[in-house]
């Protein structure tokens, strides 16, 4: 979960509540935001109470009445009295953002010169997470990162995981991101950095360029190459950037890659790890487009494909030959 | 996720549904039902599928059980049904009511920024997701939900406000028919 800092003077149950219902009634609400509503609505009868009322009111005949008057009373205006009307909404939106910047909202991140995060997800949560500076990041499932921003530098350790990253070009303050033995240095840019296991990082650049270290070696690395560096070998290969990076669907593509590899990718999501037996079977080799973020999916893809035994009990799945 | 959950956490998601219900409908009887009938379908539907929040699995449950209960009710075709409907139907002097707290709404709907209005009557009238509006609006998905939260804490002072003044006897806190007078505070507060 996002650990914020956040003043709770600012918002009051009610503006907490009114947040809440609005953000529980988009057409898809992510895993995530519902996990903290579940966790905000008990956390205080106060809260639930709150969500109630608000939630009534939202749905109350006479909110539906009121607008549904406004819509018509607007269409029966002169186009002058629209025009004017725009004009003068127009002042309005000025003033009001511009005193609006500290007002309700579900809590977020705040604007600071410097600025520290920790980051983490559980199996099958995707976090999608904006900095102050602008900078996205999505982290993937099972994974975790540290955010700093310090005065000339924004750092960012992905100490577990996979994390894609849409960083805010500002020259100033290059951005860094640390990850096993490597480190890249990003001017600009959208790429992604998988840590595939504690000595194999893997990183694709979808746009701008970013340079990487391995050790005291450097490589620039444009749109469509991927550095996999291995125990501190590297080596690149190209990639399609056209597309975003498959798991931001729960997708992964595998081509001739170990099984242990493609295990990994589905322990992201896996609510009950999944573990390989022997090493012989984690260096077998397998094809094809799994979707891992539905793990039973690609464990009976498995048995059925390539005829793997699936055990499965509470607390471990065991893959054996 | 635990599997099962306490008796107490489905008697307080059961109290906060009726709560709902109640200020929905106004019928505290009918809320009863749909509260334990939402309680029920919910325990039910948690047993097969991995739920997230219990809570807005109830809410959602209760919303289409109070959506069916209105469906139900419109077209009288039987004359016959209509005694047993007779608690059901808004009485007269409801109707007047209703007619003023739809008057309360649109004066704080006038009284917003002309943006705050805009957005929140796109997002509850003409149903855009915050973001269709932004695309619209050319705003963040994010303002537009600050917008819309907004509107609605506006519209519910107002509401709450209209009922303490107007209609202080008629049954539509939710609480005023249980003895438990710390409920009402936050109602009021």
């Amino acid at each position: 979960m996002i650990k914020v800092v956040n003043d709770p003077k600012i918002l009051s149950v009610e503006d907490e509540a009114a947040a809440w219902v609005v953000a529980m009634m988009a057409e898809s609400v992510p895993a995530h935001t519902e996990r903290q509503f579940e966790l905000w609505i008990t956390a205080n009868p106060d809260h639930a109470q709150a969500y109630a009322d608000l939630s009534a009111t939202w749905k109350a005949p006479s909110v539906a009445e009121a607008t549904a008057t406004v819509k018509r009373q607007r269409q029966g205006r002169s186009h002058l009295a629209i025009i004017l009307g725009g004009a003068i909404a127009a002042c309005l939106v000025l003033g009001f953002v511009s005193l609006n910047t500290k007002s309700v909202g579900l809590p977020a991140f705040k604007p600071q010169p410097t600025y520290s995060a920790s980051l983490m997800t559980g199996p099958g949560d995707i976090q999608d997470v904006a900095l102050p500076d602008g900078t996205r990041i999505a982290l993937s499932g099972n994974s975790a990162l540290t955010v700093q921003f310090l005065n000339g530098r924004r750092q960012v350790e992905l100490t577990r995981g996979e994390a894609w990253f849409d960083v805010a070009h500002d020259e100033g303050r290059p951005f860094h991101v640390a990850a096993n033995d490597t480190d890249v240095k990003v001017v600009g840019t959208a790429f992604n950095i998988d840590t595939v296991t504690g000595d194999i990082t893997e990183i694709s650049v979808y746009r701008g360029k970013v340079q990487v270290a391995v050790g005291k070696a450097h490589t620039d690395l444009t749109p469509g190459l991927k550095l996999i560096s291995h125990s501190g070998r590297s080596e690149v290969t190209r990639f399609d950037a056209a597309q975003t990076p498959d798991w931001r669907d729960g997708w992964y593509e595998a081509e001739d890659i170990e099984l242990g590899r493609l295990i990994a990718e589905v322990n992201r999501f896996a609510k009950v790890p999944v573990k390989i037996a022997d090493p012989d079977l984690a260096a077998k080799t397998v094809s094809g487009r799994f979707k891992v973020s539905d793990p039973a999916l690609v464990l009976s893809g498995l048995k059925q494909v390539y005829g793997i035994n699936v055990q499965a009990d509470e607390t471990v799945t065991v893959l054996t030959k | 996720m635990e599997p099962q959950r306490h008796d107490d956490d489905w008697a307080a998601i059961r109290l906060i549904v009726r709560r709902y219900a109640l200020s929905r409908t106004r019928q505290p009887d009918l809320a009863d039902d749909i509260a334990q009938q939402a309680v029920l379908n919910a325990i039910e539907y948690q047993q097969n599928h991995i739920v997230i929040s219990l809570h807005a699995l109830a809410f959602r449950i209760a919303d289409n059980l109070i959506k069916g209960h209105y469906r139900r009710l419109k077209p009288i075709s039987d004359i016959s049904e209509i005694d047993g409907m007779a608690c059901a139907r808004p009485l007269p002097d409801r109707i007047t009511e209703d007619r003023a707290e739809t008057r309360a709404m649109l004066a704080a709907l006038n009284k917003m920024p002309p943006l705050r209005r805009d957005v929140f009557m796109r997002r509850r009238l003409e149903g855009q997701s915050c973001e269709d509006i932004g695309r619209a609006l050319n705003l963040n998905p994010k303002a537009i939900e600050k917008h819309i939260t907004r509107a609605l804490v506006d519209l519910h002072a107002a509401r709450r406000k209209w009922r303490e003044v107007e209609a202080p006897d008629k049954t539509i806190n939710p609480d005023n028919d249980r003895p438990d007078n710390d409920i009402e505070e936050g109602w009021a507060s």
